[in-house]
Formats: structure tokens, sequence, C-alpha cells
């Protein structure tokens, strides 16, 4: 199985009724992140024997060295959930617990942050996701015992929650959730299914103690004299069809039909299935209160920046914020001096733009692209074939996509884009999924093997703010005869046609136009409850832009679409917007255009583009690095762009690097050796690809041994005053720029990659570490003369260290011109007489 | 004198230090290793201000490990999440207790507390072309906007916005005002600008518009007819106006939400007649006035009149609504409470350094003082920040006087930014690139923009209202507006009052246009250059004042103590 396409992650959540944006804050590895060298440490276990489950094999894909990340769960020879639609019997219950050897207690375990849901009563029993021992039910097994009502804190008949590090706790507890976690900490999976044939799998995000203070995973704890990573474990309760009091629940009929209990009571917890988990130790934060260093840029390094951060800062490092802005406004503040002194972007500042005097430095940062990722699962109507209906509710993993079906995916062309069908689109297919041109290159998704219900791809999350990386995806579209004729109007062969609202665009923009802005009426509007009250549902609302591309990837991967229809308010007169509910498990059809990094962060599959050489290509390690390879000068020497006309036939059309720039000669000597430590990071130990914090996250490639060379080169040239560094640059113009105009690779100067398989470009660690950089290979450093523009003056920026600087430099000239001139004495005598004077009065 | 207000003491060693406390605090910062985790916290609430919450908390995130999650679904969805105990904290605009359009927001019954997190300026972005050129320098009176936002002026054309405008030729074009269509907080600073300054238009509107309630007072759910647009939060709207398709749309969101799009923002105009752009420095300036309740929540009133020329008023602050108890019910906890007190100390002090960078304005520190203090009050507490010894709070504000130094170091508006016949060409918010002036200074004759069809055929669209009247300058007349007809007479300065609906004369306008200095298309300064400028303007007098002063103290402390005043730094 190709690792990048599973679907991770927040599916732990798929009952977590709140709303809330997780933060990209910490590595999420991919299922099969497993490094090589730790070898295979999957585990494969059985219930017991002697019980219900002695069939049952559970397999763990990853049980050691752990981070923060995702591990797969699979399972066979169970019993096939029912019903479809909910939760009755058969199922797995999946939690992470802490404790000893040989195996957490009950009271040890995250379980019970999502019993407030509403899944409770509606798609399963009353108290299967809470930690409530009593059900009512007599479980003979059972030793606690509840505490009846006691003043305003309610029944005691909930299993306490002991977190690591703390006291066990005495009795029962009147509550599910507690001082350590919630439904927004939990990763409890409550309802895992098992499908027609006895399998399933669920992707378990595995928590430390940086996301789960209360288990504590992973910090350190001393064993035996020595200081050791503490170890959790993973717990399945696998549930069947009967109850703890030994009566058989049927599932679907009319009372008493299904599991009620929690797998917290005695009789679930003695089937349990334990995995212990062995953690890295977890690292250490940066000390909290310092002043940072900030830097600013583009989300494509955000992944990058946010796992280096806490690196840099150790031994003493400096503390680097990281500040994300559009590409575009980046280089306005980068040119109007705003910028703090490093700033992240792909396109570099035109010449005619930059500062006449004062060379800009660029630096690559990271490797990595833009996607077209998609969450969708298979939904088959009942008269489908048998095969395809075993894959109900899976996720669909691959998909082709070229330039046309893009452009109309990005154009709100399909009927579904717009909120009421309109006349001018009433020939063009509903969504993707019923456009004969994509039907062609992918079959699977036929509407009568695979969707039978109302999700249907018609567009794409997009995000709201401007990205040179939007702007690369439009060059794509455009450079394709088929997709700019239909951009231009032409019908494609089918008589779809581009939405006249978004015809004629200019080309490339860095932003996703939706020029269409239809609406359509209230749903729940009563004439009668509300008289003269008017209200629309528009397209804006039911397809809105997201955040940015990491709001994109988290709520594609939640079937999130971020829909809002505007309903009556409580003063049953204003209209207001109400968010849609996401789309359920197995039920899922959401794409979203993002960066690579994030699809992995998310867990989503990525489509196939159609490059130039006619040929589909996903995003992987080889396809990003043939990516590169194919780029073409920039026209600022030292800084590459991706050519999304090259003819490389392995090349991914949507490959983008990070830059970094600089203008060495605004930063005082702190800044300098802040930012070339950054930039001699970035280009060495950042490349190093892994989710450890530090490395660089799945979903980017490292740099190229060329382009490493350049960053540390750029290191060097900041870390040197600029009086000192300019000479040397514009002696060495543009040695860098690709040699070749462009397409294809450049074989004279480049290794040509190991003819490996395609590989994911994310998750999987790289075979070998990057070699060091060659010194015939060292690209000349990227200093760029430009020409003057009138009126431009820009001053240094005055950043606090760097006025600290100032500040110390004046006061000792200072001291050293007083005490050498006579003339300053006197002056200096009367004021300090006048204040010895002032102070004496003050104190007496 | 710098050393006059210094306490008393050791005068040159506190002189001394307080330059180097200017110069870089991480001098006197001791870091506390405190390896213990976090427990994380989940907030609710503003978009106004989310800009800046989601960078602090991906930079906690990784520098720090401290995990806060955050729903920026609006401030009233924030207030509710915060009541219901669906969220550890909320982030709010306004406080509880307010009524809205007839309603009490009830707080919730446990207990909390009010702290300021970052100021900004509610801005105003718009899509607007010349001949196909965007328009980046577009100038707005306070009754102009409001008189837009309550559908009195429909036409980029009308009268009113070309008096603001002399140097535009602005199209016949519909305005299409684009409102929140969810409980906002935006909405809410918004109103009650209107609200106060122009009760007259505003309850007029509100009336209208079904909302029958005298006075209409502020509110968080904009009302709205059909002529106007309405959608859900900063990012729907400023999504909405930033289309091609949009060409004339008008909204409000913090400047941020303009700048991040690309979008220039209008200028508006303050009390002492200056056209005025929500920067870090004019956002400062004008919250100099603000008035701190004894819960730390904002009196504006002064603010919107500032008569400081550097005032953007529609300047405020957004606010962490935290919690102080823990009892039964309220799902808080000491270690949520330790994490929260951490996170606000960070956004407090280092956090507020990158607040100009985001679109806002940092944090002054008599309100990091207050802030410090309900940071205490939050049960299980780190206690990080101390009111009386902020000196590792790295606060770009602290200024060696107690001031602002942000408001301090804040640039006068250009001569061309007055009220009068002229207007500066220097692009604003997202949209820097310099906007072409028309040669026609002083308001004569060009325009004529009649007014043509009666403006979307709506309903009671055109009826007249409350005794205003719009239209103060010199040209045609736009059809199809509320009633009152132009006044005709008149250079561009007048402006009518919107109680009395009397005319006022203006005095200052004219006086400065002589000086403006709009010479063809000046090139691209920028807004931050200017602001450098001046910081670098009054860092030289500093160090000149050090370079003078602290050497022979220095010098003469050495003589008269014999040196062993020790410490000092050189």
């Amino acid at each position: 199985m190709n690792p990048r396409r599973v679907m991770v992650g927040l599916l732990a959540m798929i009952l977590g009724a709140a709303v809330v944006s997780v933060l990209p804050s910490s590595p999420l590895a991919h299922a099969a992140a497993a490094d090589p060298a730790q070898g295979d440490s999957s585990v494969t276990m059985s219930g017991k024997p002697d019980g219900p489950f002695k069939d049952l094999k559970v397999t763990v894909s990853q049980t050691k060295n752990l981070i923060n990340q995702v591990v797969k769960v699979s399972w066979t020879g169970g019993q096939p959930t029912t019903p479809l639609t909910g939760f009755d019997i058969n199922y797995l219950q999946i939690m992470q617990c802490w404790g000893d050897d040989p195996g957490p207690d009950r009271t040890q375990c995250q379980f019970g942050g999502l019993s407030h849901t509403s899944a409770v009563g509606s798609i399963a029993g009353t108290y299967v996701l809470s930690r409530q021992f009593d059900s009512g039910l007599d479980d003979k097994k059972e030793t606690l015992k509840t505490v009846p009502a006691n003043g305003n804190v309610g029944t005691l008949d909930k299993v306490p929650f002991w977190a690591a590090g703390r006291d066990k706790p005495t009795g029962p507890v009147a509550r599910d959730d507690n001082d350590f976690f919630d439904s927004q900490v939990t990763n409890e999976i409550p309802l895992a299914r098992t499908h027609g044939d006895g399998t399933g799998e669920e992707f378990f995000e595995v928590e430390t103690v940086i996301q789960a203070a209360g288990l504590g995973c992973g910090e350190p704890v001393t064993v035996d004299g020595a200081i050791r990573p503490r170890s959790c474990w993973l717990v399945i309760v696998p549930r069947g069809n009967t109850e703890v009091d030994g009566t058989v629940r049927p599932s679907q009929t009319t009372s008493e039909f299904r599991l009620d209990s929690s797998p917290l009571s005695a009789t679930n917890w003695d089937n349990r299935i334990v995995f212990k988990l062995e953690f890295q130790l977890v690292g250490q934060a940066c000390p909290i209160g310092g002043a940072e260093r900030h830097v600013i840029g583009h989300e494509l390094a955000v992944d990058a920046v946010t796992s280096w951060q806490p690196k840099l800062c150790a031994d003493g490092g400096a503390l680097y914020s990281y500040n994300q802005l559009p590409d575009d406004v980046t280089r306005t503040d980068v040119l109007d001096g705003t910028s703090p002194g490093l700033a992240l972007v792909t396109n570099p500042i035109p010449p005619e733009q930059a500062p006449p005097d004062d060379p800009l430095i660029y630096a690559p940062i990271t490797l990595s692209g833009l996607a077209i990722a998609f969450n969708v699962d298979h939904q088959p109507p009942s008269t489908a074939t048998s095969d395809d209906l075993k894959l109900d509710g899976r996720p669909f993993q691959s998909m082709k996509l070229n330039p046309r079906l893009v452009a109309k995916l990005l154009t709100q062309s399909y009927q579904g884009a717009l909120q009421a069908p309109q006349d001018y689109l009433k020939n063009n297919p509903t969504s993707l999924i019923t456009d004969p041109e994509f039907l062609k290159l992918n079959a699977e998704y036929d509407p009568k093997r695979s969707f039978s219900t109302l999700y249907r791809p018609a567009d794409s999350l997009v995000q709201l703010n401007g990205s040179d990386v939007t702007s690369l995806l439009w060059s794509w579209v455009k450079a394709d005869r088929a997709a700019s004729d239909f951009l231009a109007g032409k019908p494609d062969d089918f008589g779809m046609v581009v939405n006249p609202n978004n015809k004629d665009l200019v080309l490339p923009t860095d932003t996703f136009p939706r020029n269409d802005q239809t609406c359509g009426p209230l749903t729940d509007l009563d004439p009668q409850s509300a008289p003269g009250v008017k209200g629309q549902t528009c397209t804006g609302d039911t397809h809105p832009f997201t955040a940015d591309m990491h709001d994109a990837g988290r709520s594609a991967s939640r079937g999130d679409t971020q829909a809002r229809t505007i309903v009556l308010g409580d003063d049953k007169k204003t209209p207001v917007a109400k968010k849609v509910e996401r789309q359920t498990a197995g039920r899922r059809a959401v794409l979203a255009v993002v960066d690579t990094a994030t699809a992995v962060r998310y867990g989503l599959p990525t489509a196939a583009l159609l490059n130039s050489a006619g040929e589909y290509v996903s995003p992987t390690e080889d396809s990003l690095l043939a990516g590169e390879r194919a780029m073409k000068p920039s026209g600022v020497p030292g800084v590459l762009v991706s050519d999304p006309g090259a003819k490389d036939p392995q090349a991914y059309p949507l490959t983008a690097l990070s830059y970094a720039v600089t203008e060495p000669s605004t930063l005082d000597a702190d800044a300098r050796k802040d930012y070339a430590a950054f930039l001699r990071y970035a280009g060495g130990p950042g490349q190093q690809p892994g989710a450890e914090p530090g490395q660089l996250p799945p979903g980017l490639v490292p740099l190229p041994d060329t382009l490493k060379a350049q960053t540390l080169t750029a290191a060097k040239m900041v870390a040197t005053p600029p009086a000192a560094a300019t000479p040397s640059l514009s002696t060495q113009p543009e040695a860098s720029a690709r040699a070749t105009a462009g397409n294809n690779t450049s074989p004279a100067t480049r290794p040509s990659p190991p003819a490996s398989p395609a590989k994911a470009a994310a998750g999987v660690s790289t075979t070998s570490p990057p070699a060091e950089p060659q010194p015939t290979a060292m690209p000349a450093p990227t200093v760029v003369n430009q020409q003057p523009v009138a009126g431009v003056r820009r001053t240094p920026a005055p950043s606090i260290p760097a006025l600290g600087g100032w500040f110390l430099a004046i006061l000792i000239a200072g001291v050293l011109a007083a005490t050498s001139s006579p003339a300053m004495r006197p002056l200096g005598g009367r004021v300090a007489r006048w204040l010895d004077k002032e102070v004496k009065t003050t104190e007496r | 004198m710098l050393a006059v207000r210094l306490p008393g003491g050791q005068r040159v060693a506190a002189l001394l230090a307080v330059l180097v406390v200017i110069a870089g605090a991480e001098a006197l910062f001791a870091p506390s290793a405190d390896a213990a985790s976090f427990v994380p916290i989940s907030g609710s609430g503003s978009t106004w201000s989310s800009n800046a919450l989601d960078q602090w908390r991906r930079n906690v995130a990784s520098l720090y490990q401290i995990t806060v999650n955050y729903a920026p679904n609006g401030s009233t969805s924030g207030r509710n999440d915060f009541r219901n105990n669906q969220a550890d904290f909320a982030v709010s605009e306004i406080p509880y207790g307010l009524t809205d359009g007839g309603v009490i927001d009830y707080p919730p019954k446990k207990k909390f507390g009010y702290m300021p997190i970052v100021a900004g300026g509610t801005s105003f972005m718009y899509n607007l072309k010349i001949g196909g050129k965007r328009v980046t320098n577009l100038r707005l009176s306070g009754e102009t906007l409001v008189k837009i936002f309550t559908q009195q002026i429909t036409k980029w054309s009308d009268p009113a916005i070309k008096a603001d405008n002399p140097q535009l030729a602005l199209p016949d074009l519909d305005i299409l005002p684009v409102v929140y269509s969810n409980g906002s907080g935006t909405a809410a600073q918004f109103t009650a600008w209107m609200a106060d300054q122009y009760p007259a238009l505003w309850d007029a509107y509100c009336h209208r518009v079904g909302r029958d309630i005298t006075p209409c007072g502020f509110t968080s759910f904009y009302p709205h007819d059909d002529r106007m647009v309405a959608k859900a939060q900063s990012q729907g709207v400023s999504g909405f106006v930033r289309q091609d398709s949009s060409e004339g749309a008008i909204t409000f969101v913090e400047y941020s939400y303009a700048r991040n799009a690309g979008f220039p923002v209008a200028k508006v105009l303050n009390k002492a007649n200056y056209y005025v752009e929500p920067t870090a420095g004019s956002v400062a300036v004008a919250l100099l006035k603000a008035k701190i309740r004894d819960d730390l929540t904002q009196d504006l009133t002064q603010v919107y009149i500032n008569d400081d020329p550097r005032t953007y008023p529609l300047s405020s602050y957004s606010y962490m609504i935290l919690p102080k108890d823990t009892s039964a019910g309220s799902n808080f906890t000491e270690e949520k409470g330790r994490t929260l007190s951490e996170f606000a100390a960070y956004f407090l002090c280092e956090g507020q350094q990158q607040a100009d960078l985001l679109g806002y304005s940092p944090l002054p520190i008599n309100l990091v003082q207050a802030g410090a203090d309900q940071i205490n009050e939050i049960p299980g507490s780190t206690k990080k920040l101390d009111r009386n010894n902020l000196a590792h709070c790295n606060n770009p504000t602290v200024s060696p006087d107690g001031g602002n130094k942000v408001a301090e170091d804040a640039p006068q508006p250009q001569p061309c930014d007055a009220k009068g016949p002229t207007q500066c060409a220097t692009g604003t918010g997202g949209a820097k690139e310099p906007t072409r002036l028309s040669n026609s200074a002083g308001g004569g004759g060009a325009g004529g923009s009649v007014g043509g069809a009666a403006s979307s055929g709506g309903d009671g669209g055109s009826s007249s209202t409350a005794g205003t009247s719009s239209a103060n300058s010199g040209d045609a007349t736009s059809a199809g507006t509320v009633g009152g007809a132009a006044d005709g007479a008149g250079g561009g300065a007048t402006s009518i009052d919107p109680d009395t609906g009397q005319v006022i004369s203006e005095k200052a306008s004219a006086s400065d246009s002589g000086a403006a200095d709009v010479s063809a298309v000046p090139v691209s300064v920028g807004v931050a250059d200017s602001r450098r400028q001046t910081a670098l303007a009054a860092l030289t007098i500093i160090v000149a004042l050090a370079l003078v002063l602290a050497p022979p103290l220095i010098t003469h402390r050495i003589r008269i103590r014999a040196g062993p005043g020790g410490g000092h730094r050189p």
C-alpha cells in the first residue's frame, strides 16, 4: 500500500462536536512513516484465546520510536458492524493509556472525552462513549460501586481518570471529562467499524505528553536509575453483541437492541487487547519569555520552520518566530523595510523593484509543491456490484486530473459549485464525478459504481489570500492548450463551458476567482412566523474560502466544507449564518488545493497531474526532484522558478521552492548572526527528513546538494558584514542560475537521481543521508545588484536588538569622547552636580 | 530632560539602565526553564483579531510546546461558547451585559475577567476602479461612511464622496455595502461608532430596516436590506469584496484582512480634518484617548473625536475573556489556567512585537500592566508578569517616559491628507501602488454624474429620512439617492451636523492645502517608510542626548566616586 494514500487522522474526532481549529503544531507523521533504520515495529495480537474475540487479529503498524504521529490500526476476523448507518453491535473501541507493565489500569486511559457528543443515543448506545461503569445492567465483575447523589456533585458512577505523575484517585467520579482531557484533546476512537468481510482499519493519532499531559507519554522518567521516555499503551476494547449482564443485543429491533455499556465496565475491559507503545524522548521546549528573532513569509515553508523552531533555540540559539503572510505582502514588506530581516517567498522581487544599492541575498529553504488533495469515499448505490459494495465507505486512493479539469473545478463551472442552478451552466455536469472527461480518466468514480448520495465534489476548498504557488497552478493551466481554450469560452468535447462569470481571467493570478455569487432562497424561512424578512443563502456562504492551505487541508480531512447556510437568528428577524454539519465518515467528498506538506500532515491523498510531457505524475520525492531539475532561471540570479511547460516526463508540474530573502546591509551584527544561523540550519540539518522536531517534515523533499550549498554560502555572506561581503559577491554574478533555459535536466552539473521506484514525497524517510555539498558543485552566491528606482529610499530596520547595538556602540564612543574631550567635562560636571543636588533633596 | 523624570537614587545608573532597557531587553532577561508540560486549551470568538492570535498560537506551539486551539467563529459565538463552557476562553470586541437589538447579552454565572490582547483599526476595504485601474487612495469622511452603510449614498459618484476625493474622477457605479451575516465584533465596533457619532442617521436607518429601537445603539448583527450583501465572518466579507465581479463593493474588516488580500482601505477623516489610514501608529495615537474602565473594557467615545491629526478614529482593542474560577461545570481547571497564563504573558509582551507586521497595533504598557493583574487571577496562573517589574516584557510600546513609543513615533499625516482640494496619490492597506490623480483639484466641474435610473428599484429604497441630507460639495446632484438637494454653493469645506442638519463651516481645511505636494504621481514611499524615518529621527535625538549627557555624567561620576559605581556597561 502506498503510504501516502491512506486516510489519517483526525478521524478520532469523527464524533467530536466542537469545531475548533487544531494547530498544525506538531508534526503528524504518516501512518507508515517508520524509519527503516528502526526496523518494523508493527505488532499483531489477538483477543484472549478463551474469549469471544479469539479470532480477532489486530495489527498496530508501529509501536516503537513513536512521536506525535498517526499509526494504523487494522484488523481481521471481526464480526461486521451493524447497521451501516450506526454502531449497534460488533465494533472496536480504541484508546491510549499510560501505566507500567504489564499494562494499564482502566483509570489510566484517555477515554470519555467525546461522551457529550450527539452520537450518543443516535448512532450508538447510551454509555458506550462514557466512563460510566454503571449502565444499570448487572455486571458481575464490576468492582466499583456507584455513590449516590451528594450535594451538587451528582452521582459518582464513572471510572476516575488517574493522570500520570499524580495521585491515584480513590473512588468514582461524576464527570467524564477532567483536568487533563476533553473532547478537544482526546485521541480516542470510540466507534471503529468492522466491514462486511471482517476487516477494518483506523488511523490513530498517538499523543505525547505535549498533546496529552495526563498520559505523559515520552516524557523523561527515571527507570532503574536511568532517564527514559515514558512508554504508554494502545488499548483496544472489542465489542460483540453481548452486554455485560450476558444479554444478547440483536441490533435494529425496537428496544434494547444495541450495546449500551462503557468499554471501561469491568466485563468489557476484561476483553481488552493491549499494545505497548514506546516513545522517543520528547524534546525540550524553548525557554519562554525571551526576545524573539522574527521571520516572515509564505505558508509553503510553515511546516519546515515550525519543525526547526524548537531545535534552533537549543544550546542558546535564537528564538525564531514565524509570521505567515501572503508572498506578495512579504515582498512588499521587504521592499518598504517592514520586513524584520529574513523573509520567505517563492518568486523573487522583480529586479526593477529591488533596492538599487543594496544587494538582496536569496537562499533556497525548502522544496515541495502544490497539490490537489482529496477526501472522497466510495459510496456505492445499492445497485452496484458486490465488489463495489465491499468498498462502501472506503476512501478513494487515486485520482488523475488534467489542466482543463482543474480549470473546471476552480472556475465554478460545475453546476454544484453554485448555490442555485443557473441557465448558463445547464448543459454542464453537476460535479466532477458526472463529467465524462473526468470519468474517462477515473472510471472507478463512476456514480453507478461509487456514488449514491448527496455529496459530490463540484469544486475545491481554496484559500482566500494570494500565493505564489497559486500563480504556479494557473500558469500550468494556462500553458495547456485545452485548458486555456476552455477558459476562453470554448466548450470541451462534451459541451461543457466555463462559467461565464469567470471567463477570460487574466492569468496567472495568485488567487482563486469566485466571481459567481449566485444566491438562492433561505431554506428555513417561514413567511408566517417572519413576515417581511428576506434573506438568501449565497454561493460564498456554501462555498467559502478557507483561511489558508492548512485550514483547507484540515477541513478536507474532516469532511468539513466550511459551508454555512443562512437561517433566521434568535430574534426571528435577522438572517444569520449557521455552519453546515460535517460530512460523516464514509460519506465524504471534499477536495482541497494545498501544499504537499499540508496534504501529508492531514493524511490526504493527492491527484496525479498531467505534465507537459503528457504524463500523469503524483507529487513524490522523485517527481518533485525532477520538477526542481526542470526549473528555469527567474531573471533574478540565484533564483529558480518552476516551469510548468517542462518536458521531463517524471517532473511534477507544480513543484515549488521556498527562498529566504534578506538584505544584510540593513541588519545589525546580532541579526546577521541569527539569520545566518537560521540559513545554516536550513541548508544543513534542517534538510534531514523525518517527523522529529528539527527535521524536514514529511511532504517536503530534501533540497538537492547544489541548493543546500547555495544556502550555506548565503549564510556565510549574511554572517559577514556587508561592507566586506558586497565586493566579493558582485564578482560572481549569474553563476548559479540554471544554464539551460528551462526544460529537462542539465546533466553536466547535476548528478542524475538514482533510478528508484517512485517514492512518496512524504512520509518515507529518504534512504541515505544527504551527501556533503561538493565543492565543485558549489553555486555562486546569489546577490542581486539591481537597477535604481527613482525615489525609493529605505533605511535600516531598527529592530530592538539593532537599537541595542547602536546604543552600546554610541555609548562607548561617547564615553571615549567624554574622557578625551575636555570641552565636554564642564557641562557634564554641571549636570551631574545638579543631579547630585537633586538626589540629596529627594533623599532627605 | 530624560534624567529629570527619573526617580531618586543612582541617577547615572538609572539613566544607563533605561537606555539598556530600550536597547535590548535580552540583557536583563533571565530565562525560566520550566520544563513541565502544558495541557491544551481551547478558545472561541473574534475574527477581527484572529490574524494575530493564529500567529501567536503557532509560535507558542512550535517554540514553547503550548497548544492553544481557537475557533474563529465570531465574537458573539465566542461569548456564547464561553458562557456555555464550550470554550476555555473567548475573544471578543465587546463585553457581556450590553443590550443588542433590545436583547441583553447576559454574562456567564462563573467569575471571569476582560483582558485586552491587541489593538487595531476597523478599516474599510473597497473594490473600486477608474478606467480599469484600481483606486488605492480613497478618502471618506465619517458621515459619508455612515451614509454608505445606511443606504443614503448609493453611488460612487455621489457628491459627498467627490468632496472627500477632489482628485478622483469617481465612476457612476452602484456602491455595494458588504456586511456580516454572523454575530460579529467588527460590526459591533463599527455600529458603536455610528451610534455614538451619527445617532440620527443610524437610528433612521434602523427604523427603515425594521429595528424599531431608539436609540438603535450598537449591534453585532448588522441590520441589512436586500441592497446589501451579507457574508459570514471577516473571511467571507473580504473574500467577496476582492472578486473582480464585486467592483463597487466596500466592507469593514480589521486592517490585516485588507492588507493580506492586497486591497486598499479608505482613509477616514478625523477631527483634525485629516484623512488617515489605520496603521499601527495611527491606531496607537487614537487609543491614547481610550478610557479604560475598571473592568478593563474600553470607552472609545474620546477616541472617535481625538483631535490629534494622526488619529485613526475607528481604533479599538480586542479582548480575551478569561475564566477566574474552576467551579463545577466550568470545565476550566488549574492545569488549563497554567497554560492560559503562560500564553497570555507571551502575547502581552513578546507577541506584541509581531502586531505591526501582522496589520495590528501593539498594546501600550499600561494595558500590559492591567493585563498582568488579570493573568495573575487566573486559577493556576504561573504569575509570570508583575505589573511593577515589566523590564523583561519585550513590548514595543515601552517608552522611557512611560508613554506609548509607537504613538510617539507615529508620523504626522502628509499635507495632501488634509481635507481640501488635493489628495495624496499613495496607496493604502495591501495595495501600495499609487493612484493617478485627476487634475481637477478643487472639485470644479468634472464628474457630472447624472444619477440615472432610480437605483435598484427596491421598495422604499429612496425614501427620505430624518432631516439629514447628503451632498455637500460643488457639482451635480445624484438622483436616486436621499431626498435632500445639493446645496450647490460652497467649496469643498462644508459639512452637516448629523443631529441638527445644520451646515457647519470648516476652519482648518483650506489652510494646509497650499502645501500639498501632488507633483504628478509620487513614487510610492509607503507609510512604513515615513514611520521608519520618524522613528529614526526620534532615535537620533535620543542618541544625541545620550552622547551629550551620558559620557560626561559618567565621567563625572567616576571621578567623584572613584569608580566604584560599578556595573556600568561600557
